[in-house]
């Protein structure tokens, strides 16, 4: 596991920049509601998040954080079918990097809990599954703020003729 | 319970697949598309609605005034009666 005070400043540049998205994709809800159910989602479950890990223990640790993922993909698809919203591209590849995010808690929690039982010998593992997992959520953003772009015509049209 | 959430990423999965097939096929998605593909046809044919129902009334105005030619010439004429009068 990396260094806990990066590892907090981390979380708090990525809620940042969900909550960035998720003003952006406030901007233009008429034109993308489904990039907006996503991040909001994704904003509620960063948030849940910290009051969640203080809850589980060595063995249901990457368990929870799988789990919790793949909760967030069934709500954001029962709400899509719900209010009859049609899928984004960038919303189905953000739904991509979070199924791999949730398998590789998955492999992790296997090699750790049931074959080695420790975290000693496979310190390395851990370091390069929370680098990978990292780079997974920082894509996820970056497609959001892409999918959730504001267009310049669209918001500024008007007053783009003034200068 | 690791297998239970193995299962769960299954159905997700499946679920996922099952609503993108849902959307592709269901009308009720393809609304913006359906406008789009109206507006190019007006672009080209802006009296396209309207010509396609002002060609029906033409066919079904015709049928009619058949049919009331094919009722008048069942009429059966006898020359005797006719030469009489």
């Amino acid at each position: 596991m990396i260094n806990l005070e990066l590892g907090y400043f981390i979380a708090k540049f990525y809620l940042a920049g969900y909550f960035f998205c998720f003003l952006l994709s406030y901007k233009n809800k008429q034109k993308k509601l489904s990039n907006l159910i996503i991040t909001t989602i994704a904003l509620v479950n960063c948030i849940f998040n910290q009051y969640l890990k203080e809850a589980l223990d060595f063995y249901t640790f990457y368990l929870g954080a799988a789990f919790q993922i793949l909760i967030l993909l069934l709500i954001s698809i029962v709400i899509h079918l719900y209010f009859r919203i049609k899928h984004k591209k960038t919303t189905l590849v953000v739904y991509g990097l979070y199924l791999l995010i949730a398998i590789s808690f998955m492999v992790i929690h296997r090699v750790r809990v049931v074959i080695f039982d420790s975290d000693e010998h496979i310190l390395w593992l851990i370091n390069a599954h929370s680098v990978l997992t990292l780079t997974l959520y920082f894509l996820s953003i970056c497609v959001l703020a892409y999918g959730s772009k504001i267009l310049w015509k669209s918001q500024f049209g008007r007053s783009s003729s003034l200068f | 319970m690791e297998i239970a959430i193995w299962t769960f990423i299954v159905f997700i999965l499946i679920a996922l697949f099952k609503t993108l097939k849902y959307e592709n096929n269901n009308a009720l998605y393809n609304d913006d598309q359906l406008i789009k593909r109206y507006f190019e046809i007006k672009s080209i044919n802006p009296d396209y609605r309207i010509s396609y129902l002002r060609d029906w009334e033409v066919t079904a105005y015709n049928v009619l005034e058949k049919r009331a030619n094919s009722k008048a010439n069942r009429v059966v004429h006898l020359k005797s009666i006719d030469n009489a009068k």
